[in-house]
């Protein structure tokens, strides 16, 4: 399901955090494309700016505390960092549509699912009743929920888990947005329901062609379900490749490291998990050189002085001096 | 539903029990002796001891607080000392204008506390915010007397847009309401401000934005319905207070109502009006507390009655 026209393209996108003198960086140079019917995931642990990066490059990231300082974020061929709050608004929820991390907290407690979805799509169409009606009970039948004209009278408190990320997504999705963004969408839900909408996403994908900007800390999660994939650490993307490329030969070392933690079914149990030793540098502590070279096993006096810049590779792009050898 | 309301009407019912009992034992805290304050000045030692006899007050304690209670669940509150007249009559002549002056005063209130409790939660920290927060400081922290006195200086004495005081027309209830109003405002706009914050931090209003509904809306409908709860209780908290505490403002203004009689009672010692205010205004606080427990289910659905 690859695509050769990229849908949303964000290129060298810089944000901070702060203003005056505490002003930080905490996302760099950071560049990825989603195309067509084609699902990217933005892997990185907790703090790497995976969400803000995302967040912002469509406007949703609440500004201030903070700010882009550069970069663009097109929408076909619109610049969206460019774009008015008004205007902005037009796109939220129609041309994109977000789901976001925990279903229990993202529905407001105090409407009903009806009034919820209502408004969703009554903000960008201007459908009659009966057919707004029509469309929801369509789109709520297409995710998965039964009954839904009971479900349209019920308060979020009535529905589970499960329920609730499904009504999320109908929401998200009522308009037939081009691009969804899904903020660690599965990682509230439990592992069987984490199977079940990650199916839901894939097969509404391949059916409406929606570009799918994935992001997560579950390697696993992207292993099954992403096209691409982008590793980002300390505010930049080190590594970028097709899944299958990634997976099978890590190139940067931090992605090698992040594989090599993960637990597998067939791993000798009596070897212990190995760890990536040290902590993320925080933001502003980060120097000229590269950020995992205090954490890596492969630096030399080079990463420590110079930031490696992304290079294409075979297979995809990395950021790194000494390059875990393809096996 | 309903067995909550009997559930909660019965406490209330126990709650007055023990506000009847308290103010019943003023009677014998008080130096002032009814049986003499009645007789007038200039009547016998025998005629006092005829009345004390007559009003049951040589009875023992426990029996006159029983009579006391059977008659107030008859509704009889007893006969005023200076009136010559049954306390419920007299209270409930002082109603209307006190009731009057509670909705005007909790409508300035709304009006002026949640507009500007929301404006500042929009801009925590800015100009705004940090103004709104001292003139509320200073709302909340100003003594009712003075600011009704500052009230009638400059609107009535100096400007002669409204009346000095007294009742009857919408002219007479404007500065009284707005001196009770502003002043309490500041308690609606920090609660607003601080219940605001906490709820558009929520995810569900990041969801609401995502949507692409206009801002307005996010702020007017996803955020307030949320961030009006604890306003609801505070209101029903009001009820009961202004029933009994505007006795100041009332004062004043020269405004008819309850605070007013509360304040004449106290001067005579008139000990069965002081009682009876002080039954009715312990009603009126939990009914007020009742009525904001019963409308906080239709704001939050969440909020179920057992």
């Amino acid at each position: 399901m690859n695509s050769e026209l990229p849908i949303f393209r964000v290129d060298d996108l810089a944000i901070s955090f702060g203003s005056g003198a505490q002003r930080t960086r905490v996302v760099d140079g950071v560049s990825f494309h989603v195309g067509r019917g084609e699902t990217l995931g933005i892997v990185g642990e907790s703090g790497c700016g995976k969400s803000v990066t995302v967040m912002s490059s469509v406007g949703l990231q609440p500004s201030p505390p903070s700010h882009v300082d550069g970069g663009s974020a097109r929408l076909g061929d619109v610049d969206l960092l460019a774009l008015r709050p008004k205007a902005l608004r037009r796109l939220w929820g129609s041309r994109i549509g977000v789901v976001f991390q925990d279903p229990m907290t993202s529905l407001n407690p105090v409407f009903t699912i009806g009034m919820q979805l209502r408004e969703a799509l009554a903000a960008h169409t201007n459908l009659t009743d009966a057919e707004r009606e029509t469309r929801i009970m369509a789109m709520l039948a297409r995710v998965g929920i039964n009954a839904p004209e009971r479900r349209l009278r019920q308060y979020p408190h009535e529905l589970s888990g499960g329920l609730r990320q499904r009504v999320l997504i109908a929401m998200a999705l009522i308009c037939g947005p081009e691009l969804l963004i899904a903020d660690e969408p599965t990682t509230a839900l439990d592992v069987t329901l984490q199977a079940q909408i990650l199916a839901l996403l894939r097969d509404l994908r391949d059916e409406m062609g929606m570009g799918i900007l994935f992001v997560t800390h579950d390697l696993g999660v992207v292993a099954q379900f992403c096209d691409r994939v982008a590793v980002m650490y300390a505010g930049r993307v080190v590594e970028s490749a097709r899944v299958d490329a990634l997976f099978r030969a890590p190139r940067h070392p931090y992605t090698h490291a992040l594989l090599a933690s993960t637990p597998r079914l067939d791993s000798d149990r009596r070897v212990p998990l190995p760890t990536i030793e040290g902590m993320v540098p925080p933001p502003g502590a980060r120097g000229t050189g590269c950020s995992f070279a205090a954490r890596c096993p492969r630096a030399q006096p080079i990463c420590l002085g110079t930031a490696p810049s992304l290079v294409a590779g075979q297979d995809g792009a990395f950021a790194c001096h000494h390059p875990v050898p393809v096996p | 539903m309903i067995r909550h309301l009997a559930g909660r009407l019965g406490q209330a019912a126990l709650l007055l029990v023990g506000v009847s009992f308290i103010t019943f034992i003023l009677l014998y805290i008080l130096p002032a002796d009814p049986a003499r304050q009645l007789a007038g000045r200039s009547a016998t030692p025998e005629t006092v001891e005829t009345i004390r006899q007559q009003l049951g007050l040589d009875r023992p304690f426990h029996e006159q607080y029983l009579r006391y209670l059977g008659n107030l669940v008859q509704g009889d509150l007893g006969r005023s000392y200076t009136q010559k007249t049954e306390v419920a009559e007299v209270v409930a002549a002082r109603l209307p204008p006190t009731l009057l002056l509670m909705a005007a005063a909790i409508v300035v209130e709304l009006m002026i506390g949640l507009t500007i409790g929301v404006l500042a939660a929009l801009r925590p920290g800015s100009r705004f915010d940090q103004g709104a927060m001292i003139v509320s400081f200073i709302g909340v922290s100003t003594p009712q007397f003075v600011g009704g006195i500052l009230m009638l200086y400059v609107f009535s004495v100096q400007l002669d847009w409204f009346p000095v005081g007294g009742y009857g027309t919408f002219r007479h209830l404007v500065l009284p309401a707005v001196t009770l109003g502003v002043l309490g405002a500041g308690w609606y706009s920090r609660m607003m401000r601080s219940s605001m914050l906490d709820v558009l931090a929520r995810d569900f209003i990041r969801t609401a934005r995502a949507k692409g509904i206009p801002e307005a809306r996010v702020v007017v409908v996803h955020a307030l319905r949320n961030a009006v709860l604890p306003v609801i209780a505070m209101i029903g908290i009001d009820v009961g207070l202004f029933m009994s505490g505007a006795v100041i403002v009332e004062s004043v203004f020269g405004w008819p109502g309850i605070g007013q009689l509360a304040w004449q009672a106290i001067q005579q010692v008139d000990i069965p009006i002081i009682m009876g205010v002080t039954l009715v205004a312990a009603v009126a606080i939990v009914l007020g507390n009742l009525i904001a427990d019963l409308a906080a289910p239709f704001v939050d659905p969440r909020i179920r009655l057992r």
